[in-house]
């Protein structure tokens, strides 16, 4: 640090303070006192803005009707639906892969064994090794909120 | 003559040294303030400037699912380039934060570094949750979302098993479903993963049910909203934000650390909202209940047991990570049935020990070459 230089004397001081500024506060959100009054006025908020939050909402609600205009709800619900409408036409697309699969699969079977005997073509046919589509699992149903 | 400081002092003694000096204070004083003159104008044109330019690796989106994207890495060569190693790799992000962390800007891209390596990158962006989005259940981000992508990799590249990798959150979806679908994971890695949820670090306090009222907050705003998760984080250090504003005041003048610095600050500053089922199961089970490292955390009724993981595993930790404590991780090794496991410790945080400035010297290099001496040729 130059003896000279004005502003070189300020960033220690700065680091300084800023080093002790952190551990004080650091011990102060780490202490039980402060998680546990977080959790009471995050608790006192939820419990005073509920009611005030659903009376707005149905306030909106009621407004926008006269309006003849969507409300927030009326939207979301349209927005899970298409998200069902889109999974059920993935659905369909898996189960149109499998039977593509099955009748490329059969197709190559009868390619093999053409001039085959009859009981040679009816014979078990050989196990499948290629890995099955995986059906795409139940999405959740919306619970109705209360 | 009374000897005396000032007499004897060279400022009186010796004009000439006064003169230089006091030339020198000058010169100095007149420098600073040049120095703050010409940051303050990088400021005001910073102000100015577009957003800097994230997640540049080129990708092709391969699958989508309601929000969902599973995105394929072109190679860096060419964009037919067949990958050196068979066994592809899923990355698996935080459900709580943008995927890109791990492809910041070139140069701090594990993605990038992974590509160039040879390796068949995928990952998953979870995208942005919408208020429709407040149902989708943890069960479902593990046996719905996460299968159908770990399907169509293999699928895609018609192998039977592939390496996932998993940071943060996203550790702990793939460590469930290793321990569910082990048959399909050949190596799993853990970018700083808690699995001990009841450790010492302060989300683990805050989190606990006289703490956090959990349920009733789900109840009210239906999906867990960004803005309470981001203060939450940033409360975990809350000089951070004074820090920050240092941190870039002092880089004005380095044009490629600002730009690391800006790029960072766009990832932190942009939380996404998490399904409010997802977070209600997960804050239940995980850090008020700790059921996973008890193996008996539940998804769509079977029991999670860490000990079916048999595939390969590599732990990542970082020595000051605030989010997830070392320990914390790292005892997933013990709870394994792997053979083949390594726990790695870095040095720095939960975000810079995985995409800082060492990282790319340190973390990605070792990275893939544990990788690819488990990935075939």
């Amino acid at each position: 640090m130059s003896k000279t230089d004005p502003f070189a004397a300020w960033k220690p001081v700065q680091d300084a303070w800023m080093e002790s500024w952190a551990k004080a506060m650091g011990e102060t959100v780490s202490s039980e006192e402060f998680a546990r009054t977080m959790g009471q006025s995050l608790d006192r908020y939820l419990e005073a803005s509920d009611p005030v939050r659903r009376q707005i909402q149905d306030s909106m609600e009621k407004y926008l009707r006269e309006l003849n205009l969507p409300t927030g709800n009326e939207i979301i619900h349209l927005a899970e639906r298409l998200t069902q409408i889109e999974m059920r036409l993935d659905d369909l697309d898996a189960k149109t892969d499998e039977i593509l699969d099955l009748l490329k699969t059969r197709q190559a079977e009868d390619d093999s064994t053409q001039g085959a005997t009859l009981e040679e073509k009816f014979a078990a046919p050989p196990a499948k090794t290629s890995r099955p589509k995986i059906r795409r699992a139940a999405k959740p149903r919306a619970r109705s909120r209360k | 003559m009374i000897a005396s400081p000032m007499i004897t002092s060279p400022m009186i003694t010796s004009p000439l040294a006064s003169y230089y000096f006091w030339q020198k204070w000058t010169d100095q004083t007149l420098r600073a303030s040049a120095d703050f003159f010409k940051r303050a104008n990088s400021l005001t044109r910073l102000q100015a400037a577009s957003s800097p330019h994230v997640a540049q690796t080129p990708a092709d989106v391969i699958y989508t699912e309601n929000k969902l994207r599973l995105l394929r890495y072109q190679s860096t060569v060419a964009r037919a380039a067949e990958s050196q190693y068979s066994i592809p790799l899923l990355i698996v992000p935080s459900i709580i934060n943008r995927y890109y962390v791990l492809d910041l800007k070139p140069g701090r891209s594990l993605v990038e570094h992974l590509r160039a390596r040879g390796f068949d990158v995928w990952m998953i962006d979870w995208g942005t949750p919408g208020e429709e989005d407040r149902f989708v259940t943890f069960d479902y981000h593990i046996e719905g979302y996460l299968r159908h992508c770990v399907e169509c990799v293999l699928d895609a590249t018609r192998q039977s098993e592939l390496s996932l990798l998993g940071y943060c959150i996203g550790g702990v979806l793939t460590t469930v479903f290793a321990a569910l679908h082990g048959e399909r994971i050949k190596n799993l890695i853990n970018l700083a993963a808690p699995i001990n949820f009841h450790d010492d670090g302060l989300l683990s306090q805050w989190a606990r049910a006289e703490n956090f009222p959990v349920d009733l907050l789900i109840d009210v705003y239906g999906n867990m909203p960004a803005s309470l998760l981001q203060p939450s984080f940033k409360w975990l250090k809350p000089t951070t934000e004074a820090r920050n504003c240092w941190t870039l005041w002092e880089r004005l003048d380095q044009p490629e650390r600002l730009n690391d610095f800006l790029a960072l600050n766009q990832w932190a500053e942009d939380n996404v909202a998490v399904p409010g089922e997802t977070y209600r199961k997960f804050v239940k089970d995980c850090y008020q209940n700790n059921l996973l490292m008890q193996n008996r955390m539940m998804i769509n009724g079977r029991t999670v047991d860490l000990r079916a993981i048999q595939s390969s595993l590599l732990n990542i930790t970082a020595r000051q990570d605030h989010i997830c404590p070392c320990d914390s991780a790292a005892v997933l090794n013990e709870l394994v049935s792997s053979q083949d496991k390594e726990v790695m410790t870095l040095r720095g945080g939960h975000v810079g020990a995985i995409v800082g400035r060492e990282a790319s010297e340190t973390l990605y290099p070792k990275l893939a070459d544990w990788l690819a001496a488990r990935s075939g040729l």
